[in-house]
């Protein structure tokens, strides 16, 4: 019985350390209980006139001091029953000694956590099964070879009340026989959680910088889903027009790589449930998130990958950046779990901010890139396109003095190249305000906007005049764009629905009052019967609220539309409710 | 009492520097010096002004010292200069530098039409931005050798 079995407390997880054998004077004279053949070990309380040998003696020295140390100790069988365990422990698992003897360790636990727990055992024995009833490992019993202690963080089951984080300690003790193990818990406290979220980070931190911003947020993505009860993990990121992408992924299959096909069916904010809580940079939980998700027609595609995963909550934790909402880590949740612990929104918050780091500072190098592109791009363009519209002009004036008839294939021709040529450039020119921020701002509104109507003149056939004033006007350059693109989207309306002869843009400054319209003389539509979000007619709303104008359309059958932008100066500028 | 009569033309020297006298030249063509680092809108502005009667080419350089020294020895009347040679601060100074020079008259253009302000701050007579619209080119060059009204 006894035998030698070595074991070691690391200092760091607490505990007394001491060494097995060696008599201590106790301060009382407790003796072993006779008990079971394996081990003799007892609470300190039960005395009995069992004989002692000096090992049975060590151990229930060993056994005093380990009922007097705050942290739980506990000592399991091979088949991974409790046969001891101190006061703290029980203290902490919330079962007297006797409850606990012979029940299984995992019962412990939260069933999300079984498969982490049983897998750190097993490694801890070096690949020795779990569940055998033969001896473990391939080592003799006085080898140390193959054992190895291991600590990981895991969740207390609590019918009463909700789980709670301990830190565990599991050391493999070398002996004859059953391989034994004892398991040290600790109750994570607030400096628990934050060592733990301190750990997460400090992973985090080497994958950063370390790989490309996928990567990292791939890696992110792992870190949140492996280190908690999470089934899975998605960085979901609001790209630049608004649709949804995942950026990075773990635990979902077919999604951990690249982006998914989902631009079939795009995603908006607006699609996703509790988006205005994220908005707020407030993590939320759906309690019901498979439901919503896979009822909905348009998020439906985006969770089909988990079918054979077991989630039913899921929580979101945004990812903000100077108030504006980048994404969110999205975190499936299996369905014995109905919210995040403490500690673990703890360790996601940590790992957003991580991630929207990476995601703004990708976006910035990506907007920089697009413009030097949009810089170069247009340069060296114009330049080629300007000498061909010189040549092409020669070509018609030495045909002109050569007497060429004007009806000759030749002079088609040329006429034809002039005016591709018109036409390229004007929508060169017109592009750069598309990718060149601050080009705009450059150049100025009524410019912006000849610009814009040459190029779509040149493309749609459509003869479209700009009257406006030769002198910049006195707008804030955010109110330019805004401007800008309402012309943009009333234009792009004539184009595609109004079949107009001619549209004309009139910019007029009068008082303190910019007037921007753009009428056409076409089709025009039963402004009662008109859908709003047919015609992009909300968006061209939202940017007027946005900058505090009115904005008017009237329209007639058959006679033609005005699109009318009126913005007074000093006006406030009215909140756009959602 | 008649006034003695001022002559009105001065005609150029053998080596080609401009009379003093530019109000009006019936006696040649406006000479025009075209400054462009794009190598291809440089030929194509010489094409084109080939066929106009009233203007002439007199020299093309791609960089500020070619085209200063070109000035210096051709005396043209009107330069046209790419405000861009290839960054703006280059070309922008390359206009103020040929303004300096008595009886010159400077057009900008670009690519770029924000680069209208900076150019006619730095003295240019006219700016044309690099467009579709080749007779506004043209005419920003006859327009620049007119000589400024002394009223």
């Amino acid at each position: 019985m006894g035998g030698a079995w070595n074991c070691w407390l690391p200092s760091d997880v607490g505990g007394a350390s001491c060494e097995v054998g060696e008599p201590m004077v106790c301060e009382d004279d407790s003796r072993p209980a006779a008990g079971r053949d394996d081990l003799a070990y007892s609470s300190p309380d039960q005395g009995s006139a069992a004989s002692r040998s000096s090992g049975e003696q060590g151990l229930s020295n060993l056994a005093r001091v380990l009922d007097r140390t705050e942290d739980g100790i506990t000592i399991l069988d091979g088949q991974r029953r409790y046969v001891y365990a101190n006061r703290a422990a029980c203290r902490i698992l919330g079962r007297s000694l006797e409850d606990l003897q012979g029940q299984p360790f995992l019962d412990s636990f939260a069933t999300g956590e079984h498969v982490k727990i049983l897998s750190h055992i097993s490694e801890s024995f070096d690949g020795s099964s779990h569940d055998a009833a033969t001896s473990g490992g391939t080592a003799g019993p006085s080898s140390t070879r193959g054992l190895k202690p291991s600590r990981f963080f895991t969740l207390l089951a609590d019918a009463d009340r909700a789980d709670r984080d301990v830190a565990c300690a599991l050391l493999p003790l070398d002996m004859p026989g059953d391989p034994h193990c004892m398991v040290i818990l600790r109750e994570l406290a607030g400096p628990g959680i934050a060592a733990r979220t301190a750990l997460g980070l400090v992973e985090a931190a080497h994958v950063l910088g370390s790989g490309t911003p996928d990567e990292t947020l791939v890696a992110i993505a792992r870190m949140a889903a492996e280190e908690t009860r999470a089934s899975a993990c998605a960085i979901t990121v609001v790209g630049e027009d608004g649709q949804l992408f995942v950026a990075g992924a773990y635990g979902l299959p077919l999604l951990s790589r690249g982006r998914p096909t989902w631009r079939a069916n795009p995603m908006t904010l607006q699609d996703v449930p509790g988006a205005d809580v994220l908005a707020a940079n407030k993590p939320v939980v759906r309690p019901f998130a498979r439901c919503e998700y896979e009822a909905s027609p348009v998020l439906a595609a985006s969770v089909a990958a988990l079918k054979g995963v077991d989630w039913q909550a899921a929580a979101a934790v945004p990812l903000t950046w100077e108030d504006e909402l980048l994404g969110w880590l999205w975190l499936p949740l299996p369905s014995a779990v109905a919210a995040p612990s403490t500690a673990e929104f703890a360790l996601f918050t940590a790992l957003a901010d991580q991630a929207a780091l990476v995601v703004k500072n990708s976006r910035e190098a990506a907007a920089a890139e697009r413009a030097r592109l949009a810089h170069e791009l247009h340069d060296s363009v114009s330049q080629a396109l300007f000498s061909m519209t010189m040549h092409a002009r020669a070509a018609q004036l030495s045909m002109a003095k050569a007497g060429l008839d004007a009806d000759a294939p030749l002079a088609g021709s040329i006429t034809q190249l002039v005016e591709l040529t018109r036409g390229a450039l004007a929508e060169m020119r017109a592009l750069i305000f598309e990718f060149r921020p601050g080009a705009l701002a450059e150049e100025g509104l009524v410019p912006a906007l000849r610009k814009q109507a040459a190029a779509l003149s040149a493309r749609e056939r459509l003869a479209i005049g700009v009257q406006g004033p030769d002198e910049r006007l006195e707008l804030a350059s955010w109110v330019e764009e805004h401007l800008y693109r309402i012309v943009s989207e009333a234009l792009h309306n004539v184009v595609k629905h109004a079949k107009a002869r001619e549209a004309v843009v009139d910019i007029t400054v009068e008082a303190a009052t910019v007037r921007v319209s753009v009428v056409d003389d076409g089709t025009g539509f039963e402004q009662m019967a008109s859908r709003p979000g047919h015609l992009g007619l909300s968006t061209m709303a939202q940017r007027a609220a946005a900058i505090g104008a009115d904005l008017a359309i009237t329209s007639t059958p058959g006679i033609g539309t005005a699109v009318t932008v009126s913005l007074t100066h000093n006006r406030r500028v009215r909140r756009m409710a959602s | 009492m008649a006034c003695p009569r001022v002559p009105t033309n001065f005609p150029d020297d053998e080596l080609g520097r401009p009379g003093k006298d530019q109000s009006s030249n019936p006696d040649g063509p406006i000479r025009v010096l075209v400054v462009d680092d794009d190598v291809r809108v440089l030929a194509a502005i010489s094409q084109t002004i080939t066929f106009e009667d009233d203007l002439q080419v007199v020299g093309e350089a791609c960089d500020p010292t070619t085209a200063t020294a070109l000035a210096a020895r051709t005396g043209p009347s009107v330069v046209l200069v790419d405000v861009l040679l290839p960054d703006d601060t280059t070309g922008l100074d390359l206009v103020r530098r040929l303004c300096q020079r008595p009886a010159c008259a400077v057009v900008a253009m670009s690519v770029r039409g924000g680069l209208r302000i900076p150019a006619l701050a730095a003295g240019a007579r006219g700016f044309v931005e690099k467009g579709s619209d080749i007779d506004a080119v043209l005419s920003a060059i006859r327009h620049a050798a007119r000589p400024i009204s002394r009223s």
